[in-house]
């Protein structure tokens, strides 16, 4: 009996998972990726216009139709390879993403991701090059204290926001910079560097994330960073929807005030929320840097481009995901899937920053159409409750009219 | 000189430092005391920063000849050129900040949303802008706008070494801008009706307030300063633009709440921020600095951890404009 009960309910929300309703809420997000594709390819357009009318000279024609096909296939274009190319790179991404949109729920911007990532990077390089272990146990050492440190990193935001009103938005920019040279001092004072290259010594192979053997885990760089993510996914989405946690968290986002009637600690929530939001961007720096020939290059501006980056892009995909973990996991992998598209355009003669182009005008149309989508469901609302009330005044008035006959 | 060389050094590139982050935290003043917030800057900057120097990179040549000249020699020369790419700076950010005031104030989006898409879109496209058309991500340029003896006035002991020898001539359109600012927002009829806008919307519009007239307006005049400001920023700290302002709209934004929302208040935000990025900069060049013996690397992280030490004192007690930040529908009323 107890069985039957729990196949139905089984059932029930494996049927409840394909129910059209729940997928609505992603309707703004696939109209403004199509406009921001629809964008990206006139301004293709435009500018293979200007090069064959001779605007500006190039050695390189760029080639309009050709191009439009590469950036559309995305990480079909090489099969398996770029397949994989995208899977390992939307791991981070996906994670950062979830950072930022977990931070999101509990209405804080944590536009510290960059800085929380470069801790987690930080402390797993340390723990990997200076600590021994056997293979497993170290890399899920190095991974575990990346985690921990980042979400310390995103607790000292957390805490200036609660006890002492700072900014979120400003403490963690600052905390961005801080972290850049932290990383710096502890690289150079405990001689993990490479003096020829100014790059971080390479990772013995114990604190490299694992290769697989099957399938599409046995491509070049491919390991199980996507599995992590995925992981993490899940593990956020019941954190979010099926804690008391986490619906805590997300009614300090909704009206802090009114949480605060109802009796809970907004304070403890807005530090529980920024630590468990470091603690996934620095699983997505740990990630990041736990791979062969991935190193801090230790210039500011290196640091940036190649590391803080993947947080900056987690927040694109926070907003793309609709700040939801499971949001989150199919932007990373759109965003992961457009810049595979990007870096082949390169042999249309098109730049790669195309795909970024794209992507923050993605986000630009979001903005309005998240904002669109509610005024036309609000309208919807309004029409119902007029048309009801229109009915029930019929109603009353052929009651009436018959009542006087 | 009555204070050592290191002194005015000091002084010198705190001004350097501290005028575009002015600018651009005064531009954001005015935008968010009339209730928007404009994270976006950091975008606008880059967007400003990149067409003007782009276009100045080119003004600045002459074809003598058939031979490439450089022709701008005197202060008074410089001068024009800098108010060219100011004017350029400042017209282009306030293009791009449309993009932000459509969204946020007609279209009633996520302010923070479309601000991060600003962001997102200003290095992207100027990379991609730069790689197609100027072959490079860099765009170089020679003018540097380092004045040398302005007159007269650099004979005047101490003033005439702070401000009008070796002085960027920024400075002065920062005064300027200050003063403007400070008046149009406490002096004017316009700048009540900003703050009202700011600090209870539904009030000002039940007394004929045109709110989103207002904020559109707020928010032109921040893209306009902010574009400036980065036009500012790239010429005065390097003789290259690389799709980057090194984040100075983000801590115009930290100079800004800092500053308490007040224009000189402000000021003073900027110059403490101003004199800590140089004495991070400087670092193992100022004596007293050089005894403490601390690895070089933990300079630059100065102005950062005195910023957030400052804010966690002062953020306690700072006021921010009540309505910014949130979407202005008049149907709530």
């Amino acid at each position: 009996m107890k069985f039957k009960n729990f196949a139905a309910k089984v059932w029930q929300s494996i049927k409840n998972l394909f129910k059209p309703s729940r997928y609505q809420a992603a309707v703004p997000s696939l109209i403004s990726i199509g406009f921001g594709i629809v964008f990206g390819i006139l301004t293709m357009f435009v500018i293979w216009l200007l090069a064959v009318l001779g605007v500006f000279k190039t050695n390189n024609m760029p080639e309009f139709f050709y191009g439009v096909g590469v950036l559309l296939a995305g990480a079909f274009n090489e099969g398996m390879d770029s397949i994989a190319d995208m899977l390992f790179a939307a791991a981070p991404l996906i994670l950062a993403g979830l950072s930022v949109g977990f931070a999101f729920k509990t209405g804080l911007f944590n536009i510290g991701a960059p800085g929380q990532i470069v801790i987690g990077g930080l402390t797993a390089i340390t723990i990997g090059l200076k600590v021994s272990l056997p293979a497993p146990w170290h890399w899920m050492l190095a991974l575990l204290c990346g985690v921990l440190a980042a979400g310390i990193w995103g607790l000292i935001i957390g805490a200036l926001k609660a006890l002492l009103n700072v900014h979120e938005v400003v403490a963690s920019i600052m905390m961005n910079y801080i972290s850049i040279y932290t990383a710096f001092l502890i690289i150079k004072g405990n001689g993990m560097v490479n003096t020829q290259t100014s790059q971080t010594l390479q990772l013995p192979a114990s604190a490299l994330l694992p290769h697989g053997e099957v399938a599409l885990f046995a491509y070049y760089d491919m390991n199980i960073g996507i599995i992590i993510a995925i992981l993490a996914v899940i593990v956020m989405y019941i954190i979010l929807h099926k804690t008391t946690l986490g619906y805590q968290l997300k009614a300090v986002g909704f009206n802090k005030e009114a949480s605060k009637y109802a009796g809970m600690n907004t304070k403890r929530n807005i530090m529980v929320s920024m630590a468990i939001s470091g603690m996934l961007a620095g699983l997505a720096g740990a990630i990041l840097i736990m791979v062969s020939g991935k190193y801090f290059q230790l210039t500011k501006e290196a640091m940036m481009a190649e590391i803080m980056s993947v947080g900056f892009d987690g927040i694109s995909v926070a907003l793309l995901g609709l700040s939801q973990p499971i949001g989150a996991l199919f932007a990373g992998l759109f965003l992961a899937y457009i810049r595979q598209g990007g870096y082949y355009l390169n042999l249309a003669n098109y730049m790669a920053e195309m795909a970024d182009v794209i992507t923050a005008v993605i986000i630009y149309f979001s903005a309005l159409s998240t904002a669109l989508y509610a005024i036309v469901k609000n309208r919807k609302i309004k029409l119902e409750a007029l048309k009801k009330l229109r009915i029930s005044r019929r109603k009353e008035k052929t009651q009436d009219g018959g009542e006087n006959v | 000189m009555i204070f050592s060389t290191t002194f005015y050094d000091l002084l010198g590139n705190t001004i350097l430092t501290m005028i575009p982050l002015l600018i651009v935290a005064l531009g954001a003043m005015i935008c968010e005391r009339s209730g928007v917030t404009n994270i976006a800057l950091e975008g606008i900057m880059i967007m400003g920063a990149f067409v003007s120097v782009w276009i100045i990179s080119r003004l600045e040549w002459t074809w003598v000849d058939g031979v490439k000249v450089y022709w701008a020699n005197t202060n008074g020369e410089k001068s024009l050129l800098l108010i060219i790419g100011f004017i350029i700076g400042g017209i282009v950010g306030m293009l791009f900040s449309w993009f932000h005031a459509y969204a946020a104030i007609s279209m009633k989006a996520d302010q923070t949303i479309s601000a991060t898409a600003l962001n997102l879109i200003a290095p992207a496209l100027a990379f991609y802008i730069a790689r197609t058309f100027i072959g490079g991500r860099q765009v170089f340029f020679n003018t540097s706008f380092m004045m040398t003896r302005v007159g007269f006035l650099a004979d005047i002991p101490v003033i005439g070494d702070i401000f009008f020898s070796r002085v960027n001539a920024g400075l002065y359109l920062g005064i300027i801008i200050l003063i403007v600012a400070y008046l149009f927002v406490y002096k004017t009829k316009e700048g009540l009706r900003l703050r009202a806008c700011g600090e209870n919307p539904h009030a000002a519009d039940s007394l004929g307030v045109n709110i989103y007239k207002v904020r559109y307006r707020a928010v032109l005049i921040s893209g306009f300063l902010a574009g400036a400001g980065g036009f500012l920023f790239s010429i005065s700290t390097a003789t290259s633009f690389e799709g980057t302002v090194s984040g100075y709209g983000f801590l115009a934004i930290a100079v800004l709440i800092f500053g308490n929302w007040k224009p000189f208040r402000i000021l003073f935000a900027a110059f403490f921020f101003g004199l800590m990025t140089t004495i991070g900069a400087g670092g193992n060049s100022i004596d007293f600095i050089r005894t403490l013996g601390l690895p070089s690397d933990f300079y630059p992280m100065v102005p950062y951890i005195a910023t957030l030490i400052v804010l966690s004192f002062s953020s306690r007690s700072s006021r921010a404009p009540k309505a910014a930040g949130q979407i202005y529908d008049q149907g709530t009323r």
